[in-house]
């Protein structure tokens, strides 16, 4: 289904590169929680087959993500599912399909961007590291290839509904838990961070849903609640402010409002349906 | 010591036995190899069975995991190369299976080679070794539209930068 009049929308020319000697907005961190839903894993891939279980009693497993051997939430996953929606609700161009030629637009401005005039961008996601976690092995319904080539500019969204009767099933390693991160940011305007908001499930009601990571989303899976917790940023060259996670919340949904209302008509439109799909449950 | 010669040569000797069987398939497999031969042994022996599904698994992978859990038993038990190297042997075999498919690509021969690889090994197995074990089946009833699918802002027709970085599996 394609949405009406989204890509007859002007680009949002917002071409900053940091500039590391004058910071403007916002610079600094915040803390994050990624916690999976009741009932539901998260499942980060390396594409490795691994054992699992005591010596004679193994099971061969698909792997999930590990820093120095605990689970972890790898930062380039979580940066790809907000730059998704974040893609979506800004009209930014799709770096894939583009090869590389943007650099100017909302998407590229803040995330970063490959090719000619490329730069990494000032928005950061650390690897997220293992609360209370427990790893499970889980039987999936083996992946099907999604074959994007045949349907460019196109992107693929899974509601929380398992996948209808899987022939095949394989094994795989997944996690139950929260996880502890931190986005960076660097010379952010509030109207981006209310965006970023926005792409992180952290809107108004009406627009917000858990945020899908790792791999098994066609079958329902990878939905977690994003919370905020203190942020710190930058007042001038040295000094730092912290703010409490409550006063990091009520900020962020102040921001996140008030980019609601800048979208245009048809981009609420589709975070609207975003945020239907990705919260969807039952029949 | 073993020269850096000897480990090419023995490199050279597995991606020969490897007809068909891409570099992501043989590092999936051994891409947690810690020097520890034996575990490694468990791991294809589980493969062969078809512990986990995975020998089930489509778009060709099932048949490669396949052949390497046939074939890598075989390299271990005859080769020289000293389990601490064995690492090396096992990352430049995937850099030449990513050469030879790439060539392979060209000449359109990769899924047939893995298919007449898959169907040698299955001959040889009717010949008395047990065929892989059924894994428990589970369904999970649903019914309706489950995705949708958004069209981005601009849209483009150069994918050869997606094809690069996609992967099997994810």
């Amino acid at each position: 289904m394609s949405v009406g009049g989204v890509d007859r929308l002007p680009r949002v020319a917002e071409a900053r590169a940091t500039d590391w000697s004058r910071l403007t907005g916002r610079s600094g961190k915040v803390e994050l929680v990624f916690e999976t839903l009741p009932g539901r894993w998260v499942s980060p891939g390396t594409g490795r087959i691994e054992m699992l279980g005591a010596a004679g009693a193994e099971r061969l497993v698909l792997a999930a993500a590990r820093r120095a051997g605990q689970p972890v939430l790898p930062g380039s996953g979580i940066k790809g599912a907000v730059r998704t929606i974040f893609e979506l609700i800004t009209s930014s161009c799709t770096p894939f399909d583009d090869g590389g030629t943007c650099c100017t637009c909302a998407a590229c401005s803040l995330f970063g961007c490959i090719g000619r005039g490329g730069h990494r961008g000032r928005l950061g996601f650390d690897d997220a590291v293992a609360g209370e976690v427990r790893g499970t092995v889980e039987l999936v319904p083996v992946p099907f290839q999604p074959h994007a080539e045949r349907t460019p500019g196109d992107v693929r969204l899974y509601d929380l509904r398992p996948k209808e009767s899987p022939e095949r099933e394989l094994a795989r390693e997944a996690y139950r838990g929260a996880f502890a991160g931190r986005m960076s940011v660097d010379s952010a305007a509030e109207a981006e961070l209310g965006r970023v908001g926005l792409a992180l499930g952290l809107g108004p009601e009406e627009v917000a849903f858990p945020l899908r990571l790792g791999g098994v989303r066609y079958d329902g899976q990878g939905a977690v609640r994003v919370a905020l917790g203190v942020g710190r940023f930058a007042e001038g060259a040295v000094a730092r402010s912290d703010v409490p996670a409550e006063e990091m919340r009520r900020l962020m949904s102040g921001w996140a409002a008030e980019a609601l209302q800048q979208l245009e008509a048809p981009q609420r439109d589709v975070l609207r349906q975003v945020a239907a799909i990705l919260r969807r449950e039952g029949q | 010591m073993t020269s850096h010669r000897e480990i090419l040569d023995e490199a050279s000797r597995l991606t020969e036995l490897l007809q068909g069987v891409k570099s992501s398939a043989l590092t999936s497999l051994v891409g947690s190899f810690d020097g520890d031969v034996e575990r490694l042994r468990r791991l294809l022996t589980l493969a062969a069975a078809g512990d986990g599904g995975h020998s089930r698994r489509g778009e060709g992978y099932g048949e490669q995991v396949i052949v390497l859990a046939d074939a890598l038993p075989k390299f271990l038990a005859d080769t020289t190369v000293p389990a601490d190297k064995l690492r090396a042997v096992f990352g430049w075999t995937a850099r030449l299976l990513r050469v030879r498919d790439s060539i392979g690509t060209r000449s359109g021969r990769g899924a047939d080679d893995r298919r007449e690889a898959v169907a040698r090994q299955r001959s040889a197995k009717a010949a008395g070794v047990r065929r892989p074990a059924d894994d428990r089946q589970s369904g999970k009833a649903s019914a309706g539209d489950r995705q949708r699918s958004f069209k981005t802002g601009l849209g483009g027709s150069n994918l050869a930068e997606l094809a690069k970085f996609k992967r099997v599996g994810d």
